[in-house]
């Protein structure tokens, strides 16, 4: 390897590079959200579901039209968080099951239609299989915009609504007594999750999507005792594991998609054994803070 | 005759086949204290979750202050049970007491200095002012339920609706929160506080209504809280459990 070809940057990188960033950010901070909100296997369950819906708008447009596969991922997608969540509320199978059930349904029709395309020169072309494990290499200049506008629509969202976000999150019971349009945010939410899922199936691929949600909003939980700063640092974890991710792939000639994913779990790590280390720290001040909380409230704080 | 804080007309509510609550008629007077008292089951939290518009009644209606519930901005506080969130949540004791004044705030709105200043004189009312800055995940029993109240004090309300808040908390916060409570009340506001320690309700409310399903008896304490009622509620044990505070059993 020539040392002086890591920082030549070809405009197929380059493309590369910026889209991983876009994506890792919009998905760093909803994913962060989907952390706090305990529903982390959405993602998982969602982008297995969304694969037929992938492929019927191959099949329904002809050509590998960006626009009709989206829009197919996406009314997949949705159907099977209805689908969810009407087998929590009407039936005895639990939500973890059902998330199980319904993404295993989804995907097993996704994985007969892919067959059944196979068939067709056409479509092998097409390279339909890059969705499963996902292809950052091939993002072209539209993907970009798309992605773009992702990164825009997820991060105004955030900001415009955060007081919701963040009152919702913590205690629903209590934004509903508030008089917070609940379920408006939830909508709102779910609109934005199945987005950054279909959006992200070409770079991440179904398997991978999930790890890019959730990686940077555990690993950005050990680092602060806010919120805001917790969703703001998964986005910018996101983003950067996408560059070094792809820079990475790029000189190890790895595929871009799973490099991004090892390089989050490495960050998880370091966050977690860092943490460790401050934690150790704090429970000796700790320990100081609750003497002086006991001189205070005369022992209020022992309970 | 003024207008009660709460007016419950022939309320059911159900969850699947099974009734929780069935044709309840109840009317909390404004400026009171009452206790909401049940054996276990008797859908005492789902009667408050239900005036708060969180459970769907099948049948009734609930009026707050003469009006339905979303037309009563923040007027009702709720203070749901501590166990009721994760408190594995990155904010800090300040961050939560801030989210009572949430009603307030438009889409785009933040907490002003004069809602900092109000949350400040809430923790200094629940006695945590120098907790402000510790993350909640640190906190006791007792410390999480006077987050809960001071974020209900920020909200400025009229009514409190209260589910279990003496439950698992230490002494000293117990007797600081019926001191809370009692000076709500005698500055106007309405208290309804679910709860579950009949030996206790005599010295804490001035109203009771006691609860199997359906409404057994509602008024001044001394009215419900007889023998023969609530030996309907509780069985045999139920007459026991409230003389024996006397030593009598």
């Amino acid at each position: 390897m020539n040392p002086l070809n890591l920082w030549e940057i070809t405009p197929g990188l380059a493309t590369v590079v910026l889209g991983t960033a876009l994506l890792g950010l919009a998905t760093g901070a909803l994913g962060s959200l989907a952390v706090l909100r305990r529903n982390s296997l959405m993602g998982d369950a969602l982008s297995h579901a969304a694969y037929p819906g992938l492929l019927a708008g191959f099949l329904l447009s002809g050509t590998k039209s960006v626009a009709m596969m989206v829009l197919g991922a996406s009314i997949f997608a949705a159907l099977a968080q209805w689908l969810t969540g009407l087998l929590i509320r009407s039936t005895r199978v639990r939500p973890d099951a059902a998330l199980a059930l319904v993404m295993g349904c989804f995907f097993g029709f996704g994985m007969i239609l892919q067959s059944h395309l196979q068939q067709n020169p056409s479509a092998a072309q097409a390279g339909l299989k890059d969705y499963l494990f996902g292809q950052a290499g091939l993002l072209l200049e539209e993907d970009i915009a798309l992605l773009a506008a992702l990164a825009l629509l997820v991060l105004v969202a955030l900001v415009m609504g955060w007081s919701r976000w963040k009152i919702i999150t913590f205690d629903r019971a209590h934004a509903v007594s508030l008089g917070i349009n609940v379920f408006f945010w939830d909508v709102l939410y779910n609109f934005l999750f199945i987005l950054s899922v279909v959006i992200g199936l070409q770079v991440a691929g179904v398997v991978l999507m999930s790890a890019l949600l959730i990686m940077p909003g555990c690993a950005a939980r050990y680092w602060t005792k806010r919120m805001s700063t917790m969703v703001t640092l998964a986005g910018a974890s996101g983003a950067i594991l996408g560059v070094g991710g792809t820079f990475a792939s790029d000189q190890l000639s790895w595929p871009p998609g799973p490099t991004i994913v090892l390089l989050g779990f490495a960050w998880l790590i370091i966050s977690f054994f860092v943490r460790d280390i401050r934690k150790k720290r704090n429970q000796y001040s700790g320990n100081s803070a609750k003497i002086s909380d006991a001189l205070h409230l005369g022992g209020v704080g022992a309970n | 005759m003024s207008t009660p804080a709460i007016e419950i007309e022939d309320l059911t509510v159900a969850y699947g086949e099974r009734p929780a609550l069935w044709d309840i008629d109840l009317k909390v007077p404004t400026g009171v204290m009452m206790g909401l008292i049940g054996p276990n089951g008797a859908g005492k939290s789902t009667l408050i979750k239900t005036v708060m518009g969180l459970i769907k009644p099948a049948a009734g209606t609930v009026r707050i202050f003469g009006k339905p519930l979303s037309e009563t901005g923040s007027r009702v506080a709720y203070v749901p049970q501590r166990s009721s969130v994760d408190w594995d949540f990155p904010a800090t004791v300040m961050d939560v007491a801030l989210m009572g004044c949430f009603g307030r705030l438009g889409w785009l709105g933040r907490p002003k200095s004069i809602d900092r200043q109000t949350a400040r004189e809430a923790l200094a009312r629940v006695g945590i002012s120098n907790l402000a800055t510790r993350p909640v995940h640190q906190l006791s029993g007792g410390q999480q339920q006077r987050v809960f109240l001071a974020r209900a004090l920020v909200q400025k309300a009229e009514l409190y609706l209260l589910d279990e808040p003496f439950q698992g908390v230490d002494a000293a916060t117990e007797s600081l929160i019926l001191d809370l409570l009692r000076t709500i009340r005698s500055e106007g506001g309405t208290v309804v506080v679910v709860h579950h320690d009949l030996q206790t309700v005599a010295d804490r409310f001035d109203q009771a209504a006691l609860l199997k399903v359906k409404l057994l008896a509602s008024g001044p304490v001394d009215e419900v809280m007889t023998p023969e009622l609530l030996q309907k509620a509780y069985g045999s044990s139920g007459a026991g459990l409230v003389t024996s505070r006397d030593g009598h059993p």
